[in-house]
Order: structure tokens, then sequence, then C-alpha cells
């Protein structure tokens, strides 16, 4: 962990929100391009990652500094975006969604740049939608190998299960992401 | 046609974490199988499309959002302890601690008794001498202070004539008092030094900030959670904490969650008798929650229990059960299992250990004849087998009461001997959300 991390967090500790806000604003961003490949909109997204470092910072304590702090959140965030898609499940049923072509592209121009969902690519498009019916545990590790590029290891870290279920899981995500792929392409 | 270990090395590949051993053979692969080539670029490229995916901008003043989240809803930091933190160690300490605090409670008072006898006296003993204005000293008017004079010293009308620090001019100086004739002053002995207690402490007296504040979180997942071994890992680390624990699941329907339960329960080598009554009341939802106990499970097996029934729930759709919430039972679960059971099941015994009866130059204890004889002549059921019982947790009106149930009879009759590693655990499958 950067010593800046560490000063960041000391001082959260001791009541300085400020300098929690300066974590906050350094690693949003990285936060929110994870989270935004777990979950289906953007709006979810954006719950998820306020979630986050809400429940971070309130258990910031029992933060060790054994691993980096963006590990950490992002393990918690994860909890999160589990809960958050659970909690909506029970008032929409993904596969009724996914059979009504419901499953959107993820569209986060709104944010950053409006009028951009039309020049969205196809192919990304069929990507976001293929990654989005991957199962969870398989999307996560797809999202912290490619889009992160962490090791193995310590993707394992992160997610707390040994090495060899990281590749395998890594193995299966990537077979059945061609496969959907593959579907999409015929 | 590609195999799957050939396929697992080109992931690996694609992963970009081989060893060179493993690059040379992927490269052997890759030159001599065209099937292998295709798809390993296939690979190669579904993951550069994943790696050029735009980064997105977090939304705007997301920052603030999460600091204004933060003052609405924690005030201070409170340091929180996790349930798994606390070593052996920490518990013999609060075992030690917890040892002494009757002893501080009863030091405090007699600290305090001692204290308001004093106070009495030293006022009564002060209005006796001095008859004439007092001025008032507060809390120190009351307690003796540290200028007591000794006998000899002739007493100053002016309380505060001779003091460091003259009090300010909105406090008259006092008269001069008669002299007190005929009553000698006796000088009261000095208080025992007071300080403010955690467990008991005068009022208003000023107590430090909390240095540390212990909060123990209960496991509330999801069961389909306990599929993943870090939840296994940390559920079975919580069971090894406490004596017997009581474990709810939320379920969408009792019913199915109970024969869902005793299937699970089944595949790891439990039986579940269910009560009749508990069965047929179930089977019309007039059950609003069954309580499953047993104390022949190891942690292991609790665990490997819940790994089942989330399997099992899996896959329906939707799933039957909900959340799981686990807690260390408390006297309230000893006394609702002693009513539902009709006898106390002895949840926080330790279990006799086998190091007992190895000492063959004692005599079989009639306890020992006794457990033998019930193990041979015992019919119903297998005794080596593992059993739990399921009843109804509504009051005793609405339920059979212990003496009538053939199935608690059963279990009492194969239940035995707990095993020195078992931990009694208490499922309560009720009713959840949805």
């Amino acid at each position: 962990m950067s010593d800046d991390d560490r000063r960041l967090i000391a001082l959260s500790l001791g009541g300085n929100r400020d300098a929690y806000g300066e974590l906050v604003s350094r690693y949003q961003t990285r936060l929110y391009n994870a989270a935004i490949r777990l979950v289906e909109h953007p709006e979810d997204a954006a719950d998820v990652v306020q979630d986050a470092f809400l429940n971070a910072y309130q258990s910031l304590q029992t933060f060790k500094g054994e691993a980096e702090f963006f590990t950490w959140l992002y393990r918690i965030a994860f909890n999160t975006a589990i809960s958050l898609k659970r909690r909506k499940r029970t008032t929409v049923s993904l596969d009724s969604a996914a059979s009504e072509g419901t499953i959107e592209p993820l569209d986060c121009s709104e944010y950053v740049r409006p009028g951009a969902a039309l020049e969205q690519g196809e192919e990304e498009m069929q990507l976001q939608a293929a990654l989005s019916r991957l199962s969870p545990e398989h999307r996560e590790v797809l999202v912290l190998k490619d889009i992160e590029g962490m090791k193995y290891e310590q993707i394992a870290d992160i997610l707390g299960v040994p090495i060899g279920t990281i590749r395998s899981r890594l193995h299966r995500a990537r077979l059945e992401l061609r496969e959907l792929l593959k579907t999409d392409e015929d | 046609m590609v195999t799957e270990d050939e396929l697992l090395l080109m992931t690996a590949g694609v992963d970009g974490e081989l060893t060179p051993a493993q690059a040379r053979e992927l490269r052997e692969l890759l030159v001599r199988c065209p099937e292998a080539r295709v798809l390993y670029n296939q690979l190669r490229a579904d993951s550069d499309r994943i790696r050029s995916l735009p980064v997105l901008q977090a939304p705007p003043g997301l920052t603030q959002r999460v600091l204004d989240q933060i003052h609405a809803h924690t005030p201070n930091l409170i340091r929180v302890k996790h349930t798994s933190l606390p070593t052996e160690t920490d518990r013999q300490h609060r075992a030690t601690r917890s040892r002494w605090i009757p002893f501080g409670i009863a030091a405090c008072l007699l600290l305090g008794v001692t204290a308001s006898s004093f106070w009495f006296f030293s006022s009564d003993h002060e209005s006796n001498v001095a008859s004439g204005p007092r001025v008032n000293r507060g809390w120190n008017g009351h307690l003796p202070a540290d200028d007591v004079r000794p006998p000899t010293q002739p007493f100053e009308g002016n309380e505060f004539a001779s003091d460091q620090n003259p009090p300010t001019q909105t406090h008259p100086a006092a008269p001069q008092p008669r002299p007190a004739t005929g009553l000698a002053r006796a000088l009261a002995p000095q208080p025992r030094p007071m300080r403010p207690e955690f467990h008991a402490f005068l009022a208003g007296a000023e107590i430090a900030p909390f240095e540390f504040v212990e909060v123990r979180i209960p496991v509330l997942q999801p069961l389909s959670e306990f599929t993943r071994e870090d939840v296994q890992r940390d559920f079975l680390h919580e069971l090894s904490l406490e004596p017997a624990y009581r474990i709810d699941l939320f379920a969408r329907d009792n019913f199915r969650g109970l024969q869902f339960f005793e299937a699970a329960a089944q595949s790891i080598g439990l039986r579940v008798l269910i009560d009749t009554a508990t069965a047929d009341l179930t089977r019309k939802q007039l059950a609003r929650a069954v309580v499953v106990y047993s104390d022949a499970l190891e942690p292991n097996e609790i665990v490997r229990l819940l790994e089942v029934l989330s399997n099992r729930d899996a896959k329906v759709s939707p799933r039957i059960f909900d959340l799981v919430h686990a807690t260390p039972a408390t006297s309230v679960e000893q006394k609702m299992l002693t009513e539902i059971l009709g006898f106390d099941p002895g949840l926080f015994k330790r279990p006799s250990t086998l190091e007992k009866s190895r000492d063959t130059t004692k005599p079989l204890s009639s306890q020992t004849v006794e457990h033998l004889v019930k193990s041979v002549t015992t019919v119903a059921g297998n005794p080596a087998e593992k059993t739990a019982i399921a009843l109804l947790s509504t009051p005793m009106s609405s339920r059979t009461p212990p003496a009538y149930s053939a199935e608690l009879k059963q279990f009492m009759a194969n239940r035995g001997l707990r095993q020195s590693k078992a931990v009694p655990v208490l499922f309560v499958i009720r009713q959840g959300p949805g």
C-alpha cells in the first residue's frame, strides 16, 4: 500500500473526512469501471460505488493495511453489487429480462458525453451483452484480470479463494464468453 | 480435437500466466494444431476487446454524495472488532475480566456507602459547629478539604482568609462565627481516593472517552453464498468460537424449506425426525417457524449442510431460501428448547471426553453400565445414526406436548452422548420476505 494511502487512512481514522474524500476521489473512477461490469445499469454502478465507500468508511478500523486499499475496497464493492443484484432479482427476473431483450448495453454516456450511446459500436454492445449474461463469478474474474490487469495471486487475495480456483474460473469464464460471442456472431 | 488440458494451457496463455516451460508447450501446440490456433486467437481477441472497453468517468458529485452519506450515517468512526478476530487469549482475558466484575461492583458499592456516611456525618458536624451563615462551596463544601486544620490551629472566621486563590467579589466574606465552646473538634479521616469506574461511578463524575468498543456482528449471509469457500471458512471459524448456535434460515415457503432441509441433511448423514403434527401444520402453511435441533453435528458438518442446502436451493427458481442468520445460542434459546423438547438439552454443557473413560483401573460406573445396556437394547433406530428433531416453535397451546411426540421419543432414544467436537445447533426455518 502506498504511503499516501496509508496517511489518508490514518487521517480518516482520526476523524478527518476530507482525507477520506481524497481517497474517494482517487479510487472512484477505477471502482466505478469495475462495478459497471458487474451490474446492469450505470445508476446501479454509482449506487454500488457509493455504498462501497460508505461501508468501507464504517469498517475502516478493520482494514489492517496488509493488502492494497483498492483490493479491500473492491471486495466490499463486489459484495455490495451482489446484494444489489439479489435485491433487484426479487422484482425483475433476469431471465425474463433477457428473453425480452431488455439487457441493454451499458450506456454510461449520460455522465460523460451526451448522445454517445448512439456511437457505441456493434462489437462493444455485443461484448457488454455477453458479459452481462455471464455468472457473477465469471464476470468478476474477467473484470479483475482483463480490466484491472491483476495477477492470479492478487485476484485470489481479493476473492479469498485459492489460486487454482481463480485459474479454473477464468478458464471457464473465457470459454463461456467465447460461446456467447460466437452465438451472437452466428 | 483440443483436449481439456490444452484448453487450460491456452486460457492460461491468454491470462499471461505461463511458466517458460508451459509457454514453450503452448507454442508447440499452436504450431501443430490449427484448431487450437484459431481458438487461441479468438480467446486473445476477446480478452483484447474487454481491455479496450472505454474507461468511464464516475458520475460527477459522487465524492460529495459519499461524504454527505458518511456525515448522515456515521457521526464518528467506531472501532469495530469482527467476531472472527478474537483469539483464544482474548477470550481467556475476557473470561478473567468477567470474573472480577462482581468484586468490582461490590468494591464500588462499599466505597459509595463509605463516602455517603462520611458526607452525612461531616455535614452534621459542620452544622453543629458553625451555625453562622455558610458559604456555598459546592461539592468541596461537603467533602473534607485538604486544608483541614490541625486541632491546635485557631479557627479562622473567614474560610478563605488563608487561601492562595481568594474567592471572587460575588462571595460575601463569612462573618466571624461564634466561638464553639464545650465542643471538641475532631478530625475526620482522609477519604479514600475516588476514581470513576466503568461499572459503578458517582453521578457527575467525568468518564474518559472509551478507547475501545467491541461490536460483535452476527453472521448474516444469503444462503447462496455458502457455496463460496471463503464464506465457508469464515463460518467454520465462527462455529468454533461459541459452545452452541442458533441459525435462522429465512424461507419463502416453510414447508418446502423443511423438505429441502431434510433432503440436504439426509445427504450429509443426518436424519431429521419431523414431528407428525409439525409436518401436518407446516404442509397446511400454518407454521410460521419450525425448529430443527441437533447436537450431533460437528462444525464442518454444519457448514457442509448449508452448502448442500444452498446447492439444492439453486436448482429451483425462485429460490426457497434467502438469508442465513447465525448467532451464538443464549439462555433464551435454552429456555425455548427446554419448552419445546420437554427437557433441557444442555446447550452449554461440556461434552464428556473419551480420556476420562480410558482409565481401565477404575471400575465401571453405574452410568456407563446404563449407557451400555441402553445402546444394546435400543431397538428404535440405529444408535450411531445422527439425528435431528423438527418441531413447531409456536406456543405450547398449538403444538404437540413433548410427551406425545413419537418422533421426539425416537430422537431422545437415538441421541446418545454428545461427541466432543459436536456443536449443539438450533436451526429455525422461518417465513422470510417474499
